[in-house]
């Protein structure tokens, strides 16, 4: 193993000093790795199920006046993915 | 791990043979050179390198290759651990979870092309150093990786991308479908006010390139994101319309389950923006799963297609200009897109403002299982988010102030402060500005924003913490603390872009929204090392476990890996019956991480003692592991169902055990603390972690000894012996004053009450005596009765103390 390693740190060295290019192909020490707990696989599962999708989004909304100018302002509503109805959010008022 | 504490602790737990030492695996890193693995089913490189000096601003970790699944993991300072760690040549010794707990950094898609990107603005920061690389590859087949490491003097800005394409459909809610085809809109349009495009579709997508360059451009991350950019029918009438909406498209947080130690705050929400942005990686690289399509887009908006029709809005269309929309009978798709888009870099608070979803002002948890936020499930959360963490609730004085998010009880959530404080605004004056709002009680309180040039709030704190929107809405209910629709996550400055209103003419400048957004991770000066927690040698317990407990015993220092500590964990089983599991390891930035000790992987292990060879070895096929982090634990919801403000140091202790499928079967996640700290002991303190040396182990007790004052020094000890069948069981003893050579009574709980079970009143009763003798030479004679008969005695036996001064 100590061979091993010398030998991928002088094909390194001289890659390094020849041609940067030069893709090596020597076999790093490879070590087994205990089964459990949270293999690979297991962990990216926890990983995965950490990820949520947010309880809302922010939407702009635009109200029109009688004189046909907008108000616009931004609002909070449910996450729609939940399948909730919009939250009675109160309106955009006046465009500073 | 160093050798000679290894073999400490197979004396006193094991008396394993160890194997022979394996070479140290250092392999150094040529800036610019690709390094070509190979690598067999579930395998793993560890210590890869590459030492940076101080001129260096920014290093990139590639790897790109086929086959596998291989993950990338980043540790600065000191090394990973490898095969020096094995104990035995039959127990693996590595892990994936293990080498996951000690890295830094991570990308763990689930392809095998992974990046990792540090500059020195990084949570963890970018220092001159080793900074060392492992490469896993997980899966059951073969593969084959380049690993290629750059360095650079200066830190390169990197672009926000825009997904024109992966169309979706969604029959639930055709709000989120994405149509991308209105991007290629052939209908004639003139170019003006800056934007070249001729067609309607060009204009709009240059209309939203500008958009998200004039935020890439303030925001200078090095970090690429990509926005995925759509279309929907989000309807509307003539008097009001939705123009469009946008979130990021997940939320996580970092706890001992997934850490993610890049985020600055454990037990907290961040949006996948600003996970990636702080981790340096991809989305799929933070969170797995595959990189393909939409998934790797971690922002979505969506415009809505119906504006410039007739029927809505009167017809009132996008303005698609470069230059400010002057006008008012039109909607500024620019300043529309830049303060959506910030919405899901971050910009946004999850405190609860649905009633229907739960209390207003609840703290955002999840239920196990599902994929949606809750704000209902306490056993599952709630946590807070990192934008809420900078707010703070000013007082009716506007002199003192308070965190949103302060300690409190899981009982007893303080929902009704967070309410009134997101409806605090209701006074509203008309200037010749327009419409100003007065200062609100809610305000962001980190100082990266309250000393920017770009508040404008004044005056000593709070005063001069700018306000957040908190809209009461007097005309639906006569109450604040009912009203709907608190929008919590915008600034009340005029012209601000994350202003709940839009200004005619609103600025394309991010304003007070950079400064906060860069105390949400999105900084680009220079940060400071994290100082990770400390944590005391000695018992712990959990309030709420009371009869539980664990010897959490320093027995050593190691350069490279840091203290070593030697835990046991005193508990009961599903009969109520005492039984005990030990673990072994090291303190990673302040979190317990151990070794493998079962020939099954497992982490906690039960032993099993032979009295013939007085020796113990780990039961086959325990299934337990356990990790405790001391950091932010106050933060974690185990920490938060009971008021432990008056201890010393908090931790999480998230222990499981499984079956032989790997199934787990039990698991739990307890706020342990320390019974006494290192200051109270007595002096000379008799404290440590006894047993009867390399001929005469497998067990062994611990000792606090305190100073009690007048009373004297009170020793209490937690014996740890094999039953009659070999399996580890404990017993206490107590006495105050404490005097050398008295026989102390040894008490047994012979009702306990399992880990997952409800609390239960203590049934000691005597079993045995303990006698012991600290001096030039300790030792203990005992007698611990089996209930059938037997006993496991010990007569002056001398002791060795395993444990270490702090």
């Amino acid at each position: 193993m100590r061979m091993t390693l010398l030998l991928i740190s002088l094909l390194a060295a001289n890659a390094h000093a020849s041609d940067p290019a030069v893709t090596l192909q020597a076999q790093p020490l490879v070590q087994k790795l205990a089964p459990n707990p949270a293999a690979q696989a297991g962990m990216k599962a926890v990983a995965a199920s950490k990820a949520v999708v947010g309880p809302k989004v922010h939407e702009t909304v635009a109200t029109r006046n009688d004189d046909g100018t907008l108000n616009v302002g931004c609002v909070e509503r449910p996450n729609p993915r939940a399948g909730k109805s919009l939250l009675n959010t109160i309106s955009p008022e006046n465009q500073q | 791990m160093s050798l000679r504490a290894f073999r400490l602790f197979a004396l006193f737990i094991a008396g394993a043979a160890l194997g022979a030492p394996v070479a140290f695996a250092e392999t150094a890193l040529t800036p610019g050179t690709p390094f070509t693995i190979n690598f067999s089913a579930n395998s793993l490189i560890t210590n890869a390198y590459i030492d940076v000096d101080a001129s260096t601003k920014q290093l990139n970790i590639n790897l790109t290759g086929s086959g596998g699944d291989v993950d990338l993991f980043l540790r600065y300072g000191s090394p990973f651990p490898d095969t020096s760690n094995c104990t035995s040549s039959s127990t693996p010794c590595l892990s994936y979870d293990m080498i996951q707990r000690y890295a830094h950094y991570h990308s763990v898609s689930s392809t095998s092309n992974e990046s990792i990107l540090v500059t020195n603005a990084s949570t963890i920061p970018l220092a001159a150093g080793r900074w060392y690389v492992t490469v896993i590859n997980g899966s059951s087949s073969s593969a084959t990786a380049t690993l290629t490491a750059t360095t650079s003097i200066s830190v390169q800005a990197a672009a926000i991308s825009i997904d024109f394409g992966n169309p979706s459909t969604n029959s639930s809610d055709p709000t989120q479908n994405c149509d991308v085809t209105p991007w290629s809109d052939a209908t004639a349009a003139i170019a003006a006010n800056g934007n070249p495009g001729t067609t309607l579709g060009d204009q709009r997508k240059n209309a939203l390139q500008y958009a998200v360059q004039q935020l890439a451009q303030q925001l200078n991350s090095p970090v690429p994101i990509t926005v995925h950019a759509c279309w929907a029918h989000l309807g509307g009438d003539k008097n009001r319309a939705t123009l469009a909406h946008a979130s990021a498209t997940s939320f996580a947080f970092s706890d001992p389950s997934f850490p993610m130690p890049w985020l600055a705050k454990r037990y907290t929400w961040y949006t996948n923006t600003q996970i990636s942005r702080m981790g340096g990686t991809s989305n799929c690289g933070a969170l797995g799963g595959d990189c393909t399509g939409a998934r790797n887009d971690v922002v979505e908006i969506t415009f809505n297609s119906d504006i410039g029709s007739s029927s809505v809005l009167g017809g009132a269309p996008f303005y698609f200009g470069y230059t400010p929309d002057t006008g008012s009978t039109s909607s500024d798709f620019i300043a529309i897109a830049m303060h959506e888009i910030t919405h899901g870099l971050g910009f946004i608070g999850l405190a609860n403002v649905d009633p229907s979803s739960g209390p207003i002002g609840a703290r955002a948890g999840i239920t196990n299982g599902e994929s949606s936020i809750t704000y209902q499930n306490y056993d599952q959360g709630p946590w807070d988010d990192i934008f809420g963490d900078n707010i703070v609730n000013v007082g009716s004085n506007q002199q003192s102030y308070t965190p949103f998010y302060g300690y409190e009880l899981n009982t007893q959530p303080n929902n009704a402060a967070r309410s009134a404080a997101m409806t605090s605004g209701n006074t509203v004056t008309s200037t010749s500005l327009g419409t100003l709002y007065s200062p609100t009680l809610l305000r962001w309180s980190d100082p990266l924003a309250v000393n920017s040039s770009a508040n404008q709030a004044t005056g000593n704190p709070p005063s001069n913490f700018p306000s957040l929107y908190a809209p009461c809405d007097m005309t639906k209910t006569t109450s604040c603390s009912t009203s709907l629709g608190s929008t919590l996550s915008h600034t009340v400055q005029q012209g601000d872009l994350m202003n709940a209103f839009y200004n005619i003419g609103q600025s394309r400048t991010m304003g007070l929204a950079a400064p906060m957004l860069a105390a949400m991770g999105w900084s680009t000066t220079t940060a400071t090392a994290p100082v990770y927690a400390k944590p005391y040698t000695g018992i712990w317990y959990d309030r709420t476990h009371s009869g539980h407990g664990l010897d959490f015993r320093l027995v050593g220092h190691d350069a490279k890996y840091g203290d070593i500590y030697f835990l046991i964990f005193y508990t009961y089983d599903a009969s109520g019956a005492v039984e005990i599991f030990q673990a072994q390891g090291n303190i990673v930035d302040g979190v317990f991480v151990p070794v493998i000790l079962g020939a099954d992987g497992s982490t906690l292990v039960r032993m099993h003692y032979d009295p013939v060879t007085k020796k113990a070895t780990p039961s086959a096929n325990t299934g337990g592991s356990i990790v405790v982090d001391f950091n932010q634990a106050a933060n974690s919801p185990a920490c938060r169902n009971l008021d432990r403000s008056a201890a010393a140091l908090l931790g999480v202790m998230s222990w499981s055990f499984a079956n032989s499928s790997g199934t787990v079967t039990e698991q739990g996640d307890w706020c342990v603390e320390p019974l006494t700290t290192p200051a109270q002991n007595a002096s000379p303190d008799f404290g440590g972690l006894y047993y009867g040396g390399s001929s005469d182990s497998g067990w062994g007790f611990s000792v606090l000894d305190v100073n009690r004052g007048a009373q004297g020094n009170q020793v209490a000890v937690d014996f740890y012996f094999p039953d009659a069948s070999g399996k580890p069981i404990w017993a206490v003893a107590y006495a105050l004053p404490f005097v050398n050579g008295q026989v102390i009574p040894l008490l047994q709980n012979t009702a306990g009450y399992c880990r997952t079970c409800t609390t239960k009143s203590q049934n000691a009763v005597q079993i045995g005596t303990i006698t012991l003798n600290f001096g030039t030479t300790n030792t203990a004679t005992i007698v611990a009765n089996y209930p059938g008969g037997g006993s496991f005695t010990r007569t002056n036996v001398p002791l060795v103390n395993l444990g270490i001064s702090q």
